[in-house]
């Protein structure tokens, strides 16, 4: 669950200021920045709102992150889902990485407890390589990236229903699989056999 | 919600058979041809529709998912070391390396008071066995790359190599495929205790470098060889950076971003080794860098070896009290992402936990699947042998892309 | 076949002529048959065992003494397999092909001569009657191609018509600049008048052609593009099975023979042995099947070639092989063929 964590020594303390190119985003586009943390690993991560992340991702790769190295979805199961973005800098030389990353978070619910489907922007315009990985997303999540040319399912087939990655999933009674015109119907029999 | 385009709409509802017949594009009658799932050259079940023109390939859409076994989904079932194995199966020719990225980002987890170190031995080991299996995957590439161009022997003499090789990480681990052996701490089993291990290790590097000459002698002043992959599948250098391209493809167009050098991890650092490129990333540029990552990887494993023998390494290769000695129940909290130099590319697992057995996320970041999608790209205007060695060029394993 | 004839004629006294040549006919053809078949199918285990070699393995080694047996298993497996034919298939175009192939590679063998006197015939247009009816069966490519209704056999079966159309007139240029030493057109009389002097001296040039377009026609690799396993599946053979497939595939490796027997032939000497001036022994030591005995040689070493080519080298990319066909080797062949002619009338030659 991302939190925002304190190192073991500065314990007490306030939490960690972003610095570096964090800060200068945060400078640059306030209104899409909504918080900064710094995960486990030790790598800083920019939280970016959910209709700030287009313009966040094109800072990021005018400001040299011209990889797209990770484009993660996750659902913690209880209040949120959320995208974790990670651009890296081509290097030549040894020792010379640089990283940045952000996040995009998204609650289940509003403030008046109804049901959120997750959205966000999708960041294909600036970065191609993520065509597949927001259709990945799409598909085991439901996140739907406005935007994206063709936001269809990559790993399921065609037709499926519901979102397979959610922790809410339930696997469907039937599959219905159609091939040249006639149906195939597998059901799923109570004792969860085909 | 700002957007360009209003998506939902666009989501198909009801499966569409698409059926397979020529299309008219632009005044052209283009014939659909679906190499399909079943293909002696697509590396897997992989389909892919392609349109074409004669025989030049106007467009080819890749199709994905005949492998998917949601391995991602099974990993908030499991235990944190339970997933391991898993790993293993994704991209199942150089799973040492699955291991590793998996093992370093939940390590990141449970990383904290002291004794929480992988000990200097077991880097070493772990470094050993992972370019080890590098030395696998480029060998079993090039042999099923020359296949898939219609060569038939130098298959028969990459895995003859690749053999040994095997047999080597069977003595350490019991698996010649999915090893199953790193762990969190360090890995599973010490060196074997046979005392010719190692100098057996070491004669087979002796000899590698001069087995690589002998394959590039075969092929590189090949004319057709040469004929057919010089100029196939270019990609120029903003294309590999805007597609997300890392690995051998990366290096082939002249950035020299090995992971392994900009970022290292384990003891990379320690070691000296060159990272090849190639100054076009074309079929052949991809090939040449393979090449000398072979021949790279055989020159770190030599000195790994040398340190091992020859230095007095602290430690056990598995800290038995590493995460309070419960290895096999970690509890890991928090969230990471940790990225290795894997043969194809950046791997890296994201974990989440909140201090239970079971995960809340393992995303795998498999290279297979970020490399793939440039195969259009490289292959529209170009004929369908081209398309072939295109794909073959880009390393997939359909393990990896699907998981 | 004239002697076939006379031979039946003596053992059956007082059956009239015409059935007499009618039954060494039928013989005649069911010899050639056999041959050929027989011929084929060892070369696939022949094949086999050559590659497993140059590859570090064993080959097939089970089936009989050291595996020679192998084709036999393996037509034996095939005859016993379901004969699938694809519902949509064009019936009459797939189901002629197989035979067309067989039939016209089959019977362009008749003139090729083994020994002096070991010939099926020797017609006086012998080596036209051989160029004419190789020319026909990439037909059977083309058939099987359509016919199959699948994508991949159509690829296979236009390939296959590309590269023969391009490949037939340097073949036939070169096999020409032979003609015009020879002056005769009947292949006995082509293998006799290399007697002091193989013809692949004169014509080195044209023996590199033949031999190269010779493996293109016959679809053999670096140019077996009508069958590429790696990109069509299978090519034009992808919807054949059972005894079908059996015979197309005979009929490739036969065809390895075929070329190099007609390269033995042509360029080689035939069944001449060499050095006969200086080691007369050559030439006689195992009596009348001494001719045979040669030949068999050369043209296995010939194939011996083939096999190695087929095991070392890639396949080459469509249209490469046709650049290379119409600016490279027509060209060259055509010089060939005008030198050739010059040196022929200027008496350096024949």
């Amino acid at each position: 669950m991302p939190e925002e964590k304190k190192p073991a020594q500065d314990a007490g303390e306030a939490a960690p200021r972003p610095d570096g190119d964090h800060r200068a985003l945060a400078e640059a586009s306030p209104d899409d920045v909504s918080g900064y943390a710094v995960l486990e690993d030790g790598v800083p991560v920019t939280e970016v709102r959910a209709d700030g992340i287009f313009s966040a991702a094109r800072w990021a790769r005018d400001h040299g992150y011209r990889i797209l190295s990770l484009l993660s979805a996750y659902d913690d199961g209880k209040t949120e889902f959320g995208v974790l973005y990670a651009f890296v800098k081509p290097a030549n030389t040894p020792g010379d990485f640089a990283e940045m990353r952000l996040k995009v978070r998204m609650p289940r619910k509003d403030e008046a407890g109804n049901d959120l489907e997750p959205e966000c922007q999708s960041i294909v315009d600036v970065f191609s390589a993520a065509d597949w990985q927001e259709r990945e997303m799409y598909d085991l999540y439901g996140i739907v990236f406005h935007g994206h040319p063709a936001l269809r399912r990559i790993f399921m087939p065609e037709g499926w229903s519901g979102f397979p990655h959610r922790k809410d999933y339930r696997e469907p009674e039937q599959f219905i699989a159609m091939r040249d015109g006639e149906d195939i119907v597998l059901k799923t029999q109570e004792d969860g056999s085909w | 919600m700002v957007g360009a385009r209003d998506v939902r709409d666009q989501i198909p509802a009801t499966f569409d058979a698409g059926r397979l017949k020529t299309v008219k594009v632009d005044d052209r009658h283009l014939m659909e041809l679906n190499m399909g799932p079943q293909h002696p050259s697509t590396h897997g079940v992989l389909r892919l529709k392609v349109k074409l023109d004669g025989e030049i390939v106007v467009d080819v859409e890749p199709i994905i998912g005949y492998l998917h076994r949601s391995s991602e989904k099974l990993a908030e079932n499991m235990n944190w070391v339970k997933f391991i194995p898993l790993t293993d199966r994704m991209d199942y020719l150089s799973a040492m390396h699955n291991n590793h990225g998996y093992v370093l980002a939940v390590e990141q987890l449970l990383g904290g008071p002291d004794e929480q170190v992988v000990s200097e031995r077991a880097e070493h080991i772990r470094v050993f066995a992972a370019e080890m299996s590098r030395l696998c995957n480029h060998l079993f590439w090039m042999g099923t790359f020359m296949l898939d161009m219609g060569a038939l022997t130098p298959l028969f003499y990459a895995l003859r190599e690749r053999e040994t090789a095997l047999g080597f990480l069977e003595e350490l681990c019991g698996a010649r495929l999915t090893f199953n052996y790193f762990r969190f701490g360090g890995v599973k089993f010490d060196l074997p205790d046979d005392p010719t291990y190692l100098p057996r290790v070491k004669t087979f590097l002796a000899d590698m470098p001069s087995k690589v000459d002998e394959y590039q002698r075969l092929l590189k002043r090949n004319d057709i060889l040469v004929g057919r992959l010089r100029g196939t599948g270019p990609l120029s250098r903003d294309e590999v950076l805007d597609w997300g391209i890392t690995g051998p493809m990366l290096r082939a167009s002249g950035v020299a971003h090995d992971l392994r050098k900009v970022a290292p991890y384990s003891i990379y650092k320690e070691l000296d080794f060159d990272v090849p490129t190639a100054t076009e990333s074309d079929c052949y540029g991809r090939l040449v860098v393979r090449w000398a990552e072979m021949v790279q990887s055989v020159r770190i494993v030599q000195q790994v070896i040398d340190r091992i023998e020859k230095r007095d390494l602290e430690g056990l290769h598995l800290n038995p009290d590493y995460a309070g000695g419960k290895i096999l129940r970690v509890k890991a909290k928090g969230e990471a992402y940790s990225r290795i130099e894997h043969p194809k590319g950046e791997y890296g697992c994201h974990v989440i936990g909140d201090g239970k057995l079971q995960p809340i996320r393992v995303k795998v970041r498999a290279p297979s699947f970020a490399n793939l999608q440039v195969l259009p790209i490289m292959a529209r205007g170009q004929k369908i042998a081209d398309l072939i060695a295109s794909l073959g060029s880009i390393d997939i394993v359909l393990g990896d892309v699907d998981r | 076949m004239a002697s076939l004839t006379s031979f039946i004629d003596q053992i059956l006294p007082g059956t009239p002529h015409w059935l007499d040549a009618t039954i060494a006919a039928v013989l005649g053809s069911v010899i050639v048959f056999t041959v050929v078949l027989t011929i084929g199918g060892l070369f696939t285990f022949v094949f086999r065992r050559i590659f497993a070699r140059m590859g570090n393995r064993s080959g097939p080694n089970r089936v009989g003494p050291n595996g020679w047996f192998q084709f036999l298993a393996d037509g034996l497996k095939l005859i016993s397999k379901e004969d699938v034919r694809p519902a949509r298939a064009d019936r009459l175009a797939w189901g002629l092909a197989a035979y067309v192939a067989v039939a016209f590679t089959v019977v362009a063998w008749a003139p090729i001569p083994w020994s002096e006197d070991i010939y099926f015939t020797n017609i006086g247009t012998g080596v036209l009657f051989i160029l004419a009816l190789s020319a026909v069966a990439p037909l059977g490519e083309m058939l099987a191609g359509w016919g199959s209704n699948n994508k991949y056999s159509l690829y296979g079966g236009i390939r296959a018509a590309a590269l023969d159309v391009s490949y037939e007139i340097p073949l036939l240029f070169a096999v020409g600049s032979v003609i015009l030493i020879t002056g005769s057109l009947a292949t006995q009389d082509i293998v006799t008048e290399q007697a002091g002097l193989w013809f692949i001296v004169p014509q080195l040039l044209g023996f590199v052609i033949f031999f190269i377009t010779g493996l293109a026609k016959a679809g053999l690799v670096p140019t077996d593009l009508a069958e590429a396993e790696s990109e069509l599946v299978a090519g034009f053979t992808t919807e054949y099975s059972g005894m079908r497939f059996g015979m197309l595939f005979v009929v490739l490796f036969s065809n390895v023979f075929f070329i190099s027997a007609l390269t033995t032939m042509l360029y080689l000497g035939g069944w001449q042995a060499p050095f006969v001036e200086w080691v007369p022994f050559l030439g006689g030591f195992l009596g009348p099947v001494t001719g045979l005995f040669w030949f068999v040689l050369k043209a296995g070493l010939v194939s011996f070639v083939v096999f190695w080519v087929w095991t070392t080298l890639p396949r080459v990319r469509v249209d490469q092989y046709l650049n290379v066909a119409w600016k490279i080797i027509l060209p060259l062949s055509i010089l060939n063929f005008v030198g050739t002619a010059v040196m022929v009338r200027t008496g350096v030659l024949g």
